[in-house]
């Protein structure tokens, strides 16, 4: 496919393309404070029988993403054919990559953590994928504050609902512009929530494939207790530092993504301030950047999940 | 926690979305993916025992086929074997016929040359001993006793081994001599 010349004019015309658009993003709303935060920005908060749904524009790219996932998979899937064609073969090719994927890991045990890891997977790819796509940066709303202006140069297309809540206080240098889409993986609850989900299943699998026995791996006194104190000792030590590691698994797990594709995005946006046509390169490297980090997450989930199962081995962290 | 933007309500609903996502995955894509892969591979695999066995079947064919055109030809050079060893067999028979009959007909044509001598030597004989007995008379004068004469001269005849008892021809006493 490499080869073929027509794929490489479409993957540079989109990679030139995505570029130009992040490179106005800035330029236009030069009077918006530009918007580098850790915390997902809140879009909308509707008030709904009492309770306030504060709804982040994270939140709506991850919908965004869930939504096209479906959809692509509803109509690749709908009606299967014996010899396929079209999109039921692409999505088959991904699925049968995913499958051979986990085999290479997992071996025997591959279809038990195959849906997990393959979710992640794909939920990834797709989320960081459309954060990319062109001209979603500089929509967004603005909160403004009691008296505030709207600054010059952006154009207003409606007033948002008095149901919406603003978050910007008073006393801060300027208005914030919350775009709608926001790459999904910038958002550390949601980073957070694929590592809590791939860390709990990892231990809920070591526990099926050893039972109580995989506790052992944290808490071994058996040689301590025989009166091997030398020996004892460094066992108990070593389970503390695996107790230590499933824990700093979450925080590596949830930070690996998070730091990668925030660090993609603000790369782009302070190259576009920089010089015009800088972002070219880097735009490259972040589409690359956005199916590594899919596929690290999803191959370290099997790797950890298959050390779990697999009966006492060095459950050393693998990066 | 909060400067990180992390929260327990938007970490739950971050929960929830993953969980969402990943029945709506098992039930739209891995579920009809894996069971059409596994039923293009059961399909393949039977595709392939049904092309093995096709093959199978016609290299069977085969060598039955080049068994039985063997068997026929060496059948057939049997025959032809036995057929010749007929043919040469008749051939010498009825050469060997041909030859009996050959001498055979050599035989009765020797027979008869024989019995048509026997019978030229037989009236020469009764000739001579007739023109002897007239020639005799017209020397004496007389008519002889027949019987006497005839006898008289066969007994001349004898003697002179003109004989017509099947031996060699000795019509003259030259004759005889060479």
């Amino acid at each position: 496919m490499l080869k073929n010349p027509k794929v490489w004019v479409i993957v540079i015309a989109a990679i030139v393309m995505g570029a130009l658009v992040k490179i106005f993003t800035p330029l236009s709303i030069e009077a918006v404070r530009a918007s580098i935060s850790f915390a997902p920005e809140q879009l909308f908060a509707p008030h709904i029988g009492g309770y306030v749904f504060s709804i982040s524009n994270t939140m709506c790219t991850t919908w965004i993403a869930m939504l096209i996932i479906v959809i692509l998979f509803f109509f690749g899937t709908r009606k299967m054919q014996l010899i396929p064609g079209g999109l039921q073969n692409v999505l088959e090719m991904l699925i049968e990559y995913l499958v051979g994927l986990a085999e290479s890991v997992a071996g025997h045990r591959a279809m038990k953590f195959f849906a997990i890891a393959s979710t992640i997977f794909i939920l990834l790819l797709v989320s960081n994928l459309i954060a990319l796509i062109p001209g979603f940066g500089p929509i967004g709303v603005i909160h403004l504050a009691e008296g505030e202006h709207a600054p010059q140069g952006i154009t207003i297309i409606g007033d948002a609902p008095s149901i919406f809540e603003t978050k910007h206080e008073p006393g801060q240098e300027g208005p914030i512009l919350a775009p709608f889409v926001r790459a999904p993986a910038t958002d550390l609850n949601l980073a957070l929530a694929l590592a809590l989900i791939s860390v709990v299943m990892t231990q809920v699998y070591g526990f099926q494939a050893q039972g109580a026995r995989y506790l052992t791996r944290f808490f071994s006194f058996g040689r301590l207790l025989k009166g091997n104190i030398a020996f004892g000792l460094i066992d108990v030590f070593v389970g503390i530092v695996e107790l230590i590691s499933e824990i700093m698994k979450i925080v590596a797990f949830t930070f690996r993504l998070f730091g990668n594709i925030f660090a993609g995005e603000i790369v782009l946006l302070i190259m576009a301030y920089l010089f015009l046509v800088l972002p070219f390169p880097f735009y490259g490297l972040e589409l690359f950047v956005a199916v590594i980090q899919a596929f690290v997450f999803a191959v370290l989930t099997l790797a950890f999940m298959t050390i779990a199962s697999a009966e006492h081995e060095a459950g050393a962290e693998h990066h | 926690m909060d400067k990180l933007g992390i929260n327990i309500p938007w970490l739950l609903a971050q929960l929830i979305n993953v969980i969402l996502i990943l029945v709506l995955l098992r039930v739209l894509a891995y579920k009809p993916v894996l069971a059409m892969l596994d039923k293009r591979k059961k399909k393949i695999a039977e595709s392939l025992e049904y092309a093995d066995k096709v093959k199978a079947d016609a290299a069977a064919q085969q060598k039955e086929f080049e068994r039985k055109y063997e068997e026929q030809q060496r059948e057939f050079n049997v025959r032809l074997q036995s057929s010749q060893q007929v043919a040469e067999q008749e051939r010498q028979r009825i050469v060997a016929d041909a030859h009996e009959e050959a001498l055979k007909i050599k035989e009765s044509a020797r027979g008869e040359l024989d019995y048509e001598r026997n019978q030229m030597v037989a009236e020469l004989r009764q000739q001579v001993i007739e023109l002897s007995m007239l020639g005799a008379q017209r020397v004496i004068g007389a008519n002889l006793d027949q019987q006497k004469s005839r006898q008289l001269v066969e007994n001349f005849l004898n003697e002179v081994e003109f004989g017509g008892n099947g031996q060699k021809p000795a019509l003259t006493k030259e004759g005889a001599g060479a």
